[in-house]
């Protein structure tokens, strides 16, 4: 089998990986070696998807002794099977780097023979990577589950940012889908990650020399719709994990059919949901930089608004803390108003020292008005509707995916929850994976 | 009215505001041209100006005095080359002059929103130079890239790839603009093409453009295809200069 054909085959395998970043990780180049990593990250470019593309992002090998459901690279699925030898993925990497398409290399696996072996190789192309290319660029790899600790901590001590993915937000769903992974082959590597970070930090503040482990710090994926978890399952989850692992991202991955398992939403029919996952990041995001608690975005129920961003969604429910006088308000306030963003919050914070801000103003400093007018008054200028009832304020801010927009989303309508997964799945045994956290 | 030409250097222009300052304290209104405009404009007010390092300095540490970072923002806004930016750019100085104060913060002043705007552009065009340059190998082994960016980014990009690939010989050069930047491991500089140099296409890279493009097209989900987002992201413009938009790449 030539490159060629490898590159398609593992190249397509890795697709459904959601986390592209290259970020986190600032080193400087050596003179005369190859590579540094850029601490904000540089996406290279975009695919037909709209998705990034900054990393190599391949398998080290898409055999698989893992039957797991939701899986498109399960061992009970027909489709072609390659490995890369590790001395070739990192001639590879390298080539691709030197011609500045990539940031580094993304590597992921399935299990070939046992997790051991599989992490074996994938740590002997980081090796070759860092010690025969002398490469300084970014890797990003993904622990197998069940490895040994010391492979995990031998990889860490190699790559950027390393990830373990939690796969199913819920043990129910895990014991459903992926019967071969139990919930404590996910959270003993993300708690080990965890703490060997902090040891090698904390090494570092003594030693100029100390080894860098895993500086980009880790990070998870889960993959959203498969199951019956709800938003607020999902959301209490990620929050648990960045205050517990001190996680950098928790990515969500749409599901795309892929299997036929009775469980599954069913393999023609089923829309992708990524409304769904589109509301998910935005909610991510107000969790960690608007200072949004996962139960306060969730305080409506167990699903999230499909029709209003979750902010504009807050907003609608507390009338009573709107509105705010943008001459006045502290940051966090400010940060609460749908249409003001971190840096516009920041822009308002710093105009107004040279003068009283009216309407105008801010519309010129870029606060989307559209939003905003309803909740802002500037110089005590309101210029929202004088209706504030509910239902109407809530018509005027419902994202219409109607006006050409509907790309965005691919004619996503609001897709309703697959069946929710029966006896030890479902709502209650939800919490079960935050206990684990909490441990 | 009194048009200044100036040599279009960093210096040329900080030894034009220097001029314009001084006329201006005399009564005179002082507009700072790039020279590209002279066939535009009556030369019958033009007064020329030659860089002088010692006028220009005693502006940059002006600037910097005024609030630290000024001369930075100055200098990207000065690199986006957009017609009359000179121009804004002296009347934001002046304006923080009389005001002894960073005018950078008055944001809602319309000299500021549009220097801000055109520093942006620069730092904006900046990133997408160290996302979008696409080396191609010569048999030498030398890699090339070509760019053709609106702002004159190659004197804030060179550091970054000197670093980043400090193994390798390089060349990128600005087609718009034919300058060329040289790197190699012990330094970098930029050259201006003579008026005669000829400028040699790239060589056809092979094996790993071809690689490049196949996997280009297999990582994007098909389940997920949104071409509106992808164009957000890659606009049309800088796609000439994309191996994996060239020849065969990627549509599903």
């Amino acid at each position: 089998m030539d490159r060629m054909q490898k590159l398609n085959i593992l190249g397509d395998a890795a697709k459904f990986d959601a986390s592209c970043a290259s970020s986190g990780s600032g080193r400087a180049g050596k003179p005369g070696q190859l590579g540094n990593a850029f601490s904000a990250g540089i996406c290279h470019t975009w695919g037909a998807d709209g998705r990034c593309i900054c990393l190599l992002k391949v398998l080290q090998s898409n055999v698989c002794i893992y039957d797991c459901q939701y899986c498109h690279n399960r061992c009970s699925n027909d489709v072609p099977r390659a490995t890369f030898r590790p001395e070739e993925l990192a001639e590879l990497t390298v080539q691709f780097y030197r011609r500045n398409y990539i940031e580094g290399l993304f590597l992921s696996s399935g299990v070939i023979r046992n997790p051991d072996y599989t992490m074996e190789q994938m740590i002997q192309t980081m090796r070759i990577l860092r010690d025969t290319h002398k490469f300084g660029g970014y890797i990003h790899v993904k622990t197998i589950p069940g490895a040994d600790m010391r492979l995990v901590t031998g990889a860490g001590l190699l790559a950027d940012r390393v990830s373990v993915n939690i796969e199913l937000p819920s043990s129910g769903s895990l014991a459903l889908l992926a019967p071969d992974k139990k919930p404590e082959m996910i959270f003993s590597p993300m708690r080990g990650i965890d703490s060997a970070r902090r040891m090698y930090l904390e090494d570092g503040q003594k030693h100029r020399h100390a080894p860098l482990f895993a500086p980009a710090g880790q990070s998870t994926q889960m993959i959203v719709g498969a199951t019956g978890d709800t938003d607020r399952t999902i959301l209490r989850l990620s929050g648990g994990l960045y205050r517990k692992f001190r996680l950098k991202r928790v990515y969500f991955s749409a599901y795309i059919p892929v299997g036929t398992h009775p469980a599954l939403p069913p393999r023609e029919t089923a829309p992708v949901p990524l409304l769904r996952e589109h509301r998910l990041y935005q909610s991510d995001w107000l969790m960690r930089f608007y200072s949004f608690s996962p139960d306060e975005i969730t305080e409506n129920g167990e699903l999230l608004d499909m029709d209003v961003d979750p902010k504009c969604a807050w907003a609608l429910r507390h009338p009573e803390f709107f509105p705010v006088e943008a001459n006045r308000a502290d940051r966090e306030t400010l940060l609460r108003v749908p249409g003001v963003g971190v840096r516009s919050a920041d822009k308002i914070i710093e105009a107004r020292r040279y003068g009283p801000l009216r309407p105008e103003n801010l519309r010129k400093l870029g606060i989307v008005m559209k939003r905003a007018r309803f909740f802002l008054t500037a110089g005590g200028k309101y210029e929202g509707e004088s209706r504030h009832d509910h239902p109407f304020l809530r018509e005027l801010l419902t994202d219409r995916f109607d006006n050409g927009q509907t790309s965005l989303f691919a004619g996503q309508g609001v897709s309703a929850l697959p069946p929710a997964p029966e006896a030890p799945a479902a709502a209650p045994a939800a919490p079960s994976f935050l206990k684990m956290i909490n441990a | 009215m009194t048009n200044l030409y100036y040599t279009p250097t960093w210096e040329g222009f900080l030894t034009a505001v220097f001029e314009a300052f001084d006329r201006g304290r005399r009564g005179e209104t002082v507009s700072i041209r790039h020279p590209r405009e002279s066939a535009e404009t009556s030369m019958f007010d033009a007064a020329p100006c030659h860089p002088d390092p010692d006028k220009a300095g005693r502006v940059e540490r002006g600037m910097a005095r005024l609030a630290p970072g000024l001369p930075e923002t100055v200098y990207m806004a000065w690199l986006s080359e957009r017609p009359g930016v000179e121009d804004d750019l002296l009347g934001l100085l002046a304006l923080g002059f009389e005001r002894k104060r960073d005018p950078r913060g008055d944001m809602t002043h319309p000299l500021v929103m549009s220097v801000s705007k055109a520093a942006r552009q620069t730092g904006q065009e900046r990133q997408r130079m160290l996302q979008f340059v696409r080396f191609v190998q010569t048999p030498e082994g030398i890699y090339v890239a070509d760019i053709e960016p609106n702002s004159n980014v190659l004197p804030l990009i060179a550091e970054h790839f000197h670093g980043r690939f400090n193994d390798q010989r390089l060349l990128i050069r600005d087609l718009r603009r034919r300058l060329v930047l040289v790197s190699r491991q012990n330094g970098w500089f930029i050259r201006e093409l003579g008026p005669d140099e000829e400028i040699p296409p790239l060589p056809e890279d092979g094996l790993f453009e071809d690689l490049w493009r196949g996997y280009f097209r297999a990582v994007s989900n098909p389940a997920r295809k949104n071409l509106r987002l992808q164009q957000h992201f890659v606009p049309l413009r800088y796609r000439e200069h994309l191996t994996e938009f060239q020849a065969g790449a990627a549509r599903f």
